[in-house]
Parts: C-alpha cells; sequence; structure tokens
C-alpha cells in the first residue's frame, strides 16, 4: 500500500511560472525511491513540499496513509538531510546536533545519552562525538545528519542531493548507509533526490522530472529503457545500460538482460 | 586568521574549567562591581585593589593564561591611558591627599599638578586591566555555549515580562557555531577576489573600501542563503520557539562551585559594608 501520495500536485514560488505541474506519484513502505532531474526541475521542491516548508499547494494534495498529510505528522514520521553539510549542522558538536532533534521532541534527558550513541554508533560516528563541526569532512557531517534525522525514528527519510557535495568516497559511504538503513528497518521508505544515476539504477522505483513535470515513475530497468529520452532532458544513463547498447550495437543478443550478472550470463553463453 | 585566537577557550582541566559556568559568570558580575566600588581612602582604595590583583593573579594562574596574553590585550588600553592622562593633567582638580599635601608644583614652569591626575588615571587603568583579566579568565575557561547557557539562566526571569530568553539563547548560540564557517567563508571569497585581481593588502583608502566591498557583498549573499537552509533545517528537526523543548546540556552546581561562590560573596559582603561605612584601612 502506498504510505505517501503525491496527487496532482502544483506549486508555484512567483505567479505564473509554476515550479510543479500536475506532480503525482507514490511512495511504499520499505520503498527506495529515487528522484532524479536536471538542474531546477523541481526536485527541492517537491521535498520542501512533503517536509511542509513551504507554503500551500497551488492544488491537488500530499497524502500520508490515504489521508491528507498534517503538520504534526510531518514532524513525527518524515525527517530530510539537506545538500550542505554544514548549514544543517545545528549543534556545536556532533552530540549537541543529534541532541537537537530529541529535544525538540520533547525526549527526556536522562534517555538522551542512549540514544545518542546508539545512533552515532550506526552511522559510525561515535569517536567523534564530541568534535566540532569544522574538525569534520563533509561526509562525516551528513552521517551525523543522517543520525539526527534517524534518532527521531522517522518513517520516511527524504534525501535531498544528501550526497552531491562529497568526495566520491564520502558518497559511497553515505549510499551504502542508506542501503544498510533499509536493511536495518524494514519499514523504513527512503526518497532520495539525486543526480546519480547509478544510485537511481540500483533503486526500487525511479521518478524522472523534467521541467516541474513527472515525465518518468517506473522501476529503473523501465526508465532507462528510454534511453534517447533521458539523454535528452540532459540527464546521463547508467553504465549498465551504456554497456547494454553498446553491445547490443555490436550484435549481440541481451536485449533481455536486467542488470549486469544477467549480461554476464547472456554473454557466456 | 588564528590570530582571533585571543580570549578563546582553551581546553585544560584546572578548577577553574570544571566550575559551572553560572558560578564564574555570576562571580566575575560581583568581582567587576567590587572593583568599581570606591573605598574609604585612597590607600584603602589601592590596598583593596592590590589584593584584587594578586587574587586575579592566582586565577590566571590556575586557568593558565600568561601575562602576555594580557598585555596582548592591553595593547590597545596604552594609548587611552596616555591620552587620558595627558588630560588629566590639565583637569583633574580634585583635594585627593597622597603624601600629606594634594598638589606638587613644577619649579620653573609654575605648573601646580595635582596627585589625583595620577591617581585617577590610575584607577581607571587597574580597573579596566582587571576587567579585562577577569573577562580572560573567564572565556579561556569557559566552552562559548556554557556562556550561552549561563546568560541564559541569568537573564531567566526577563522571561516572566515575556522576553524570548530562549530565542536569544538560540540566536548566540547559532551564531557562535557559524563563526569559524563564516570565517573559512571569508577566506575563500578572499582568495577567490584576490585571484581576479583585487588586493587586500594595500593601496590607497578609495581601493580598499573597493576591496572590502568585494569581499562583504557575497559574504552577506551567502550568508542569507546559509540562514535559509538552516532555517529549514531547524524547522524539519521540529524546532519551534513557541514549543516546549527539553534540554540535553544542564548546568550542575558541584561542591567547588559552593565552596567558590560563597568565598566570592563573603568578600564581596565584606567589602560591601566596608564600602558603605567608609572603613579606612589606612
Ligand atoms: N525560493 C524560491 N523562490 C522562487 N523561485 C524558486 C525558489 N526556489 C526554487 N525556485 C525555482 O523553482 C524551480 C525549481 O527549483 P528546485 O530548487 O526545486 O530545483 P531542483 O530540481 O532541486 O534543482 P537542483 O538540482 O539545482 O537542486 C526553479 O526554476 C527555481 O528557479
Ligand atoms: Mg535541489
Amino acid at each position: 500500500m502506498a504510505r505517501l501520495t503525491l496527487k496532482n500536485v502544483s506549486f508555484s514560488y512567483v505567479e505564473d511560472e509554476p515550479a510543479l505541474i500536475d506532480v503525482s506519484f507514490d511512495v511504499k513502505q520499505s520503498e527506495y525511491v529515487t528522484i532524479i532531474g536536471k538542474n531546477g526541475s523541481g526536485k527541492s521542491t517537491i521535498a520542501k513540499l512533503i517536509t511542509g516548508l513551504l507554503p500551500e499547494l497551488d492544488n491537488g494534495e500530499i497524502l500520508l496513509d490515504g489521508e491528507k498529510i498534517k503538520e504534526e505528522q510531518i514532524r513525527e514520521k518524515i525527517g530530510i538531510v539537506f545538500q550542505n553539510p554544514d548549514n544543517q549542522f545545528i549543534g556545536s558538536t556532533v552530540r549537541d546536533d543529534i541532541a537537537f532533534g530529541l529535544e525538540n521532541h520533547q525526549v527526556k534527558h536522562d534517555d538522551m545519552d542512549k540514544i545518542i550513541d546508539e545512533y552515532s554508533e550506526l552511522v559510525s560516528m561515535k569517536p567523534f562525538l564530541d568534535k566540532e563541526p569544522s574538525a569534520l569532512s563533509g561526509g562525516q557531517k551528513q552521517r551525523v545528519a543522517i543520525a539526527g534525522v534517524l534518532a527521531m525514528h522517522p518513517e520516511i527519510i527524504i534525501l535531498d542531493e544528501a550526497t552531491a557535495m562529497l568526495d566520491p568516497k564520502g558518497k559511497k559511504e553515505i549510499i551504502s548507509l542508506i542501503h544498510q538503513l533499509k536493511k536495518n528497518d524494514e519499514k523504513l521508505s527512503i526518497i532520495s533526490i539525486t543526480h546519480d544515476v547509478e544510485e537511481a539504477f540500483l533503486s526500487d522505483h525511479v521518478v524522472v522530472l523534467n521541467e516541474g513535470k513527472v515525465i518518468y515513475d517506473d522501476t529503473p530497468e523501465n526508465v532507462f529503457a528510454h534511453h534517447q529520452e533521458i539523454m535528452d532532458i540532459g540527464l546521463d544513463l547508467p553504465f549498465f545500460q551504456k554497456l547494454k547498447d553498446g553491445l547490443i550495437k555490436e550484435g549481440f543478443a541481451v536485449e533481455n538482460c536486467q542488470n549486469l550478472s544477467q549480461l554476464e550470463d547472456g554473454l557466456c553463453q | 586568521m588564528a590570530n582571533i585566537s585571543i580570549g578563546r577557550y582553551t581546553p585544560y582541566d584546572t578548577f577553574l574549567h570544571r566550575l559551572d559556568p553560572r558560578t564564574k559568570l555570576v562571580s566575575m558580575i560581583l568581582i567587576m562591581v567590587m572593583i568599581f566600588f570606591s573605598y574609604g581612602s585612597t590607600w584603602t582604595n589601592l590596598i583593596v585593589y592590590g589584593v584584587l590583583m594578586v587574587l586575579i593573579y592566582i586565577l590566571m594562574k590556575v586557568a593558565h593564561i600568561t601575562l602576555k596574553q594580557l598585555f596582548r590585550q592591553l595593547k590597545l588600553i596604552w594609548v587611552m591611558m596616555l591620552f587620558l592622562f595627558v588630560i588629566n593633567l590639565f583637569t583633574v582638580k580634585e583635594p585627593l591627599e597622597l603624601f600629606g599635601s594634594v598638589s606638587f608644583t613644577i619649579p620653573g614652569l609654575n605648573w601646580t599638578i595635582y596627585y589625583s591626575a595620577f591617581i585617577n588615571t590610575f584607577y581607571i587603568f587597574v580597573r579596566l586591566a582587571l576587567m579585562l583579566s577577569l573577562t580572560l579568565i573567564l572565556t579561556s575557561s569557559t566552552k562559548p555555549m556554557d556562556l550561552t547557557y549561563a546568560l541564559e539562566w541569568l537573564l531567566h526571569p526577563l522571561k516572566w515580562i515575556k522576553v524570548p530568553i530562549h530565542v536569544f539563547a538560540m540566536t548566540i548560540s547559532l551564531a557562535l557555531r557559524f563563526i569559524p564557517t563564516l570565517l573559512d567563508e571569508t577566506e575563500r571569497i578572499m582568495k577567490a577576489q584576490a585571484s581576479r585581481g583585487v588586493d587586500f593588502q594595500d593601496g590607497k583608502f578609495k581601493e580598499k573600501i573597493r576591496a572590502i566591498i568585494s569581499l562583504i557583498i557575497p559574504l552577506i549573499a551567502s550568508s542569507l542563503g546559509r540562514s535559509i537552509d538552516l532555517a529549514n533545517a531547524m524547522i524539519a528537526r521540529g524546532y519551534d520557539p513557541d514549543k516546549k523543548r527539553t534540554r540535553y546540556r544542564l548546568l550542575k552546581f558541584h561542591k567547588g562551585d559552593l565552596f567558590s561562590f560563597i568565598t566570592v560573596i563573603i568578600v564581596f559582603g565584606l567589602l560591601l559594608t566596608g564600602m558603605i561605612l567608609g572603613v579606612k584601612i589606612i
């Protein structure tokens, strides 16, 4: 069943310049959804609308479990990690930053240390608990942000280009952390906004946005099968897709392969 | 950017570092008041200041602050003092007795100088120096964030008249949190502008102003962007200034605090009584 539903959502910051036009898609329980699209296509706007950071919609509705989502529900059930690691580090140390959300949710003081230990451990930041943000790398700060969000037990996590400002190593760490989180909490839904088509390729479900409209909303295999259209809107294709295309051009019969290992088998036959 | 480290927190583990920031803040305020009291006679004043100076020097030792650090802070004050002294020489004519008389005359010049000119300048200097030492002790032994908590506690009564103290405290702590970030940013912008030919080192006054503007405008623009991001991050994590929040950092009053606080109160009480009664030591 769909947990989060966007139904015909339209939104504009400035009158007559819609940032989103009639956007609809579902996020199911324990699903890992990626949203891709070029700069300015409206991805962050979707994230901010879901997390209640923007004023009223022009049109349409956002539903949680089939009912119109309320402000308290958003704060309780949906967490978001933003792009810039510095601008979302609120506490003076790692410890205080994770505590910030707990304080807001009125967690009792005596329970806080245990929670902070648990979640800093989960994102491998426990040895850095008393460090200040200036002493941390971007990837470490993002892991702290993720810990801070997880500590509030959200059911849906949104990552708005959370890896965009990180180096390849930091990026890999965060993505493997996401996959680990999914294993730890079977019910957790993840919405990841990204420019990384490889990440999108490994997700459950891809939403492609262009100029405020959803143009594809499907499995990665089906979405990336539209090579030309994807390239036309300025996006790249995943390595697998390019390889497959190349092979088909060379006359190999690999049309039905859905991933790298099938491709391997297909070639070895 | 390293030269702003004066007066910064130094992570030692001393008696002073371990004290509750509230104890330190309130004690500092009381000691400052003592410094600004005027006691029964010139000599009494000098003796009280002398004693306070020795005590504060001991505290500085405890907090691992060197006299050199203090003198660096005093650098600006020397000029001011000299200026003040010259003015005092001509203007101050209080009948303050020092060695059995109130003034002396420079032979040949026929110029009468009052001792009070020296004494008043000296008082001001000592008061400023002591205040600076105290501030130095407080800031180098207390984390800025702890100081914010102490300030919030001290101003807590204002909540009764609906002053949003917790919002001020949050604002101060965010400002403190973002100082290093903004310094980094400043450095980055300076480098970027320097690579475009802006000269921050020399040049005429007009060119300097232009250089500074080329730094400030991008800095303000990026800070505004940051503040929007920050506000979004805070809201998304459930911050609402009008709602109740629990606290992670609790201030704890220990035995050492009680001891220090009582000592300060006793000294304060004694000096206050002495001042009111006009007690003269000499
Ligand atoms: N605060 C704002 N005020 C006015 N217009 C805005 C505002 N924020 C975004 N927009 C506009 O809305 C459109 C969508 O912006 P959005 O930030 O959602 O894009 P995005 O897909 O997240 O892009 P990016 O990949 O660069 O992050 C853009 O045309 C942008 O110029
Ligand atoms: Mg964006």
